[in-house]
């Protein structure tokens, strides 16, 4: 391609990537005219831009360091190590290379696989401990077990180890290529259990068994290599109790990898029973318990001691891939797993279900005492099965499994592994970074920028697991969070800085995920240790005080919030001056509050502030901007100024759909607002579309328990009670109220207005008993929470009169009427909708109660034939005739 | 080259490469590859065990070693990253020439030696075509190589990679997006004809 056609190419691509659907559509064609092949270009680049997915967005599949340290190694192929002639490579990865050689000085050729550590991870103690073992691991005799021979060390200093040369296939492969059923799986994972039964009779724990270290000969015999091996590279593993290096990581393979390995905790003999286990898990099903191909080491670590794995007889029904040894991908399919086991995929199923997922899952369990006692145990269990007895492992229940990770709240439904995984990555950076950070701690130099670089990473991650910024994560990234939140203060104790930015980090996540309760107090600390570190004004101060004041308006503190908020604003004007998108933000956080309160001019003006400084920072395609209109909207909607707030409505949405894309919260929020307004116009059939799509988004993005779900149900519900369709809006209710009450407590106002919307479902279903509860329910609340005369206290009471006088209570429905009715008026004027429909209620009322002079006077008041102008007073004073 | 790769060198490289001295890049190039080496086998005396093994760690870590901070202005720091992220492409692309050269020189059972960290991605990109298709985006969009190997081989973040190109995240984020869009084309039409 010229470079001219390309530039002119992607500038146009850009340009339609910004527009979607339709736009998109009527800009390729407007631009490309009649040139077919720019449209081609530009139609090929931006579906295959859709379809890109993570294309590149991991880094590259090769391990860089392991790369670069390999290239350090020189070939020995042809040298000479000691009586050893090295023949050619066999193999080679992160702990070093392995190679063939032939013992030459003899008269009769032995081959031997010699097994090369690689520079970095060789050490003189290794080759002392090396000598020291020797005898032990040369007496482990066994038809099964590879010998350990000799070893010594390079020219260059590199320690190797001599073992007895295996020529075979890997277990699984050897079982795949022959096609061997379950039964004879099984006999020979026996084999290996009893290899690895008399090492540790010899107080041999083997630490990285795995397929490729279990060769089975042509003869169909197992042989176990590297026994020992991996203790020689780290002998402290088993000493005591400490986070592993990334140096002992490399000498386990994770997949195989016990929890007490991950974590660094003494390895015994039950750490290769679970191994074995991974095994044949594998071995039986095709799969393995965990995928970590793709995993960085700390998320591996966290899958590993916290994912419960699905019980063979169900993961041979999935379909999923694996990395095949090309580096390519291997699909593996029920109908592919059932071959290679001469079965149907119904009969595998059958035969793992009951006992081997039994046994499977025992041998996995994540706390040691749980697993089977020794190998032995494992084995004789195996035996059991295989002739028809009874055999010792028993389903785990549900409570123990779920277990641990989930101990402190309850979590919605099915805790999906993927949540699983994604809780993982918090509590995994933070494990990693805090074992970072002590070692950062002696290198002084670096300390600063390195401190800088793992709040950010930090931050990355968790504003990933944040559900409005990393789309449609589950919700059950909470355990993730709070099960980190512990560790905090030990980890970080001499790193206030960095403790200030997680905890901050951590309190906006629990505030997004609706937990309020730990915000506060995540970022009440981060406040502390900001000020204490900082001083006077300073950013990130201003930036706690705003998430604080955040948590505070969320959970309904609206006097608190509005104190942090002035101060944050006031400090960031300071700092930034008046024209700073942080200066808006503080705006619009403080309209939020005045709009809360019912001043709507203060709020209005807030708004419209941090509306235009936003557009002059930012421009006018910013999903700010788009907030910001959405706020000024919703008050020119109150005010019922309905076609200004429309207009800005959908210029808030266009913007939020082009920046955001069409499943993004905040597009949400727009949609439902939109549909609102149009609810509010009478335009139902259109409103219902909106607001289901924005129920759908707010499910998949922020999880079924939500507040920001509560908002799309409820609304969703009043229109439904509107179009009399009441068994969906009832069922959408309680839905509501229970979400409402588990998030924000029984007496919070969110409860109320879910019960007031629940009273004039039944009211306009006709059960005005019922209904009547519901409002003396909403009253009760709002009574303690809000001024009297705000606006949802007075629609409370308006309604809760309205039912009095349905169920004949006059002189109490007179009384919550007027105390409505002239809030309203005061409130909103003589001409206001409600104030209409008030008169008209009151009307009802005295018709109801035999006083039909009074009524008539409000009849007319409602029917804008009176002027209401001076009725108040007088209404009250009729009121107590 | 062993201890000569000080701090003092490097940053008089990249100031005299900056300054229009062509040779210094080879030096330099030479004095990064060998850091980056030294950091992944832990060869440092002193060297604690336990280091990150991403590129950008890496990478990172070398220029922490090896350019004086103070004495350079960000144009070189720029160069630096520029000159590691083109050697980590190298490296991992050479790398994987030489084990699809293996394989098909092969004939020999191998016993797959699997451990942990050795390379591996469930969907892993084949660096040799991706390389391939690299050489041909240079001779159109330079620019856009060398985002991508500061993104893709030097592990740079978007706004990392925007502070070393001189330009606006936002920038980044359109011409990677279109890079991305391209070379994804480019790798399945190379896959699927």
């Amino acid at each position: 391609m010229k470079k001219d056609r390309w530039d002119e190419v992607k500038d146009l691509f850009q340009l339609a990537l910004e527009r979607r659907g339709e736009e998109r559509q009527d800009f390729i064609e407007e631009v490309s005219g009649d040139d077919s092949t720019l449209r081609v270009e530009l139609e090929s680049l931006l579906s295959s831009h859709d379809e890109a997915g993570t294309f590149m967005s991991r880094p590259p599949g090769a391990d860089a360091a392991a790369v670069l340290s390999l290239e350090a190694d020189a070939p020995l192929v042809g040298k000479r190590l000691g009586p050893y002639r090295v023949v050619r490579r066999v193999g080679r990865g992160g702990t070093g290379s392995v190679y063939l050689a032939v013992r030459d000085d003899d008269e009769f050729q032995l081959r031997v696989a010699l097994k090369v550590i690689r520079r970095g991870m060789a050490t003189d103690e290794m080759l002392q401990r090396f000598r020291s073992e020797r005898q032990i691991l040369a007496s482990i005799d066994h038809p099964n077990i590879a010998r350990l021979l000799d070893g010594g060390s390079t020219e260059d200093g590199l320690p190797y180890f001599v073992m007895e040369y295996i020529e075979g296939e890997p277990l699984h492969h050897y079982c795949d290529n022959n096609r061997l059923p379950l039964r004879d799986r099984i006999r020979l994972f026996r084999s290996v259990c009893d290899a690895v039964r008399l090492a540790h009779q010899n107080l041999v724990v083997h630490r990285d068994l795995k397929p490729g270290n279990i060769l089975v000969t042509a003869d169909g015999v197992p042989k176990l290599l590297d026994f020992g091996i991996a203790k020689l590279l780290n002998p402290e593993l088993s000493s005591d109790t400490r986070e592993p290096t990334v140096m002992e990581l490399r000498v386990m393979t994770p997949e195989y990898a016990s929890p007490e390995q991950m974590q660094g905790k003494a390895v015994t003999t039950a750490s290769d029973v679970y191994s074995l286990g991974v095994l044949l898990y594998e071995l039986l099903t095709g799969h393995r318990p965990y995928t970590l191909s793709d995993l960085p080491l700390h998320e591996m670590e966290l899958t590993v001691c916290t994912a419960e794995p699905d019980r063979p007889s169900d993961v041979v029904e999935v379909h999923s891939e694996e990395p095949g040894r090309d580096g390519g991908v291997r699909e593996i399919s029920p109908e592919s797993v059932a071959r290679a086991r001469q079965a149907t995929p119904e009969r595998l199923r059958r035969e793992l279900g009951g006992d081997l997922d039994n046994i499977v899952l025992k041998a996995l369990r994540k706390e040691p005492p749980r697993r089977y006692s020794s190998v032995e145990k494992l084995a004789d269990d195996l035996a059991n099965h295989l002739e028809g007895r009874p055999v010792a492992a028993q389903p785990d229940t549900f409570g123990y499994r779920a277990g641990k990770f989930l101990r402190r709240h309850r979590v919605p439904t099915a805790i999906a592994a993927t949540a699983m995984l994604f809780g993982i990555v918090l509590t995994g950076t933070i494990f990693l970074q805090s074992r970072r950070v002590a070692a950062e701690r002696d290198r002084a130099e670096h300390a600063a920028a390195e401190a800088v670089a793992v709040s950010a990473f930090l931050q990355e991650v968790l504003a990933a697991a944040d559900p409005i910024e990393g789309l449609g994560r589950d919700v059950s990234v909470l355990a993730a969070v709070e099960d980190a939140v512990p560790r905090i203060g030990t980890s970080f104790a001499e790193n206030p800085e960095i403790e200030a930015v997680i905890r901050y980090t951590i309190g906006k996540t629990f505030a997004r995920l609706g937990r309020f309760d730990e915000a506060d107090e995540q970022l009440r600390q981060a406040l502390t240790l900001r000020r204490q570190l900082f001083g006077g004004d300073h950013a990130e101060i201003a930036e706690t005080l705003n998430a604080l004041g955040e948590v505070r308006y969320d959970r309904g503190d609206f006097d608190g919030a509005e104190r942090l908020y002035d101060e944050a604003l006031a400090m960031r004007r300071r700092i930034f001056g008046a024209q700073h998108a942080d200066v808006a933000t503080s705006l619009d956080n403080l309209g939020n509050i005045y709009q809360e309160r019912g001043d709507e001019e203060a709020a209005e003006q807030a708004y419209r502030d941090g509306l235009a400084i936003r557009r002059e920072v930012l421009g006018p395609d910013h999903r700010d901007v788009a907030g910001s209109l959405n706020n000024v909207a919703t008050i020119l909607h109150d005010r019922d100024e309905y076609d200004a707030a429309e207009e800005m409505y959908m210029e808030s949405l266009a913007i939020s759909r082009r920046v955001l894309g069409d499943t993004h919260p905040e597009v949400a929020t727009s949609l439902n607002n939109l549909a609102v307004l149009l609810h509010d116009r009478d335009k139902l059939e259109e409103a219902e579309p909106l607001y289901r799509e924005a129920l759908a988004i707010s499910r998949r993005t922020l999880g079924a328990q939500h507040p920001g779900v509560v908002v799309s149900i409820s609304n969703l519900a009043v229109l439904l009670t509107g179009m009399k369709r009441f068994p969906e809006a009832e069922e959408l209710l309680s839905e509501s109220l229970e979400i409402s009450t588990a998030v924000w407590g029984e007496g919070a106002v969110q409860v109320a207005y879910v019960y007031r919307q629940l009273g004039s479902l039944e009211f306009d279903r006709g059960d005005v008993a019922l209904a009547f509860e519901h409002y003396e329910r909403t009253m009760a609340i709002l009574d303690t929470k809000l001024p009297t005369d705000h606006p949802e206290v007075v629609y409370a009471l308006a309604r809760k009169g309205r039912a009095l006088t349905a169920l004949d209570r006059y002189i109490e429905g007179e009384e919550c009427l007027l105390k409505a009715y002239n809030a309203a008026f005061k409130r909103w004027g003589p001409e206001d909708v409600d104030v209409l429909e008030f008169a008209g209620w009151i009307a009802d009322l005295y018709d109801a109660w035999g006083r039909p002079q009074v009524a008539e006077g409000y009849r007319a008041i409602s029917h804008g034939e009176a002027v209401a102008a001076t009725a108040s007073p007088v209404v009250t004073g009729a009121g107590q005739n | 080259m062993s201890e000569s790769a000080d701090n003092t060198d490097v940053t008089q490289l990249l100031i005299a490469w900056n300054g229009g001295e062509v040779g210094a890049r080879d030096q330099l190039l030479r004095a990064v590859y060998e850091e980056l080496r030294r950091i992944a086998s832990g060869q440092l005396v002193g060297e604690k065990p336990g280091h990150t093994l991403q590129a950008t760690a890496l990478v990172n870590e070398a220029y922490l070693r090896l350019v004086d901070q103070t004495r350079v202005h960000w144009r070189n720091r720029a160069h630096f990253f520029g000159i590691a992220a083109q050697l980590m492409r190298r490296i991992l692309v050479d790398y994987a020439r030489r084990r699809q050269a293996a394989k098909r020189g092969g004939g020999v059972t191998i016993v797959e030696f699997e451990d942990s960290l050795t390379p591996r991605s469930r969907r892993s990109v084949d660096l040799v075509v991706l390389d391939d298709i690299l050489t041909r985006l240079e001779e159109f969009d330079s620019r856009a190589v060398r985002l991508v190997e500061l993104r893709y081989f030097g592990g740079l973040t978007i706004e990392e990679t925007a502070e070393v190109l001189g330009v606006s995240p936002a920038t980044v984020k359109r011409e990677w997006a279109t890079a991305r869009a391209w070379m994804h084309r480019e790798l399945t039409r190379s896959s699927s004809g």
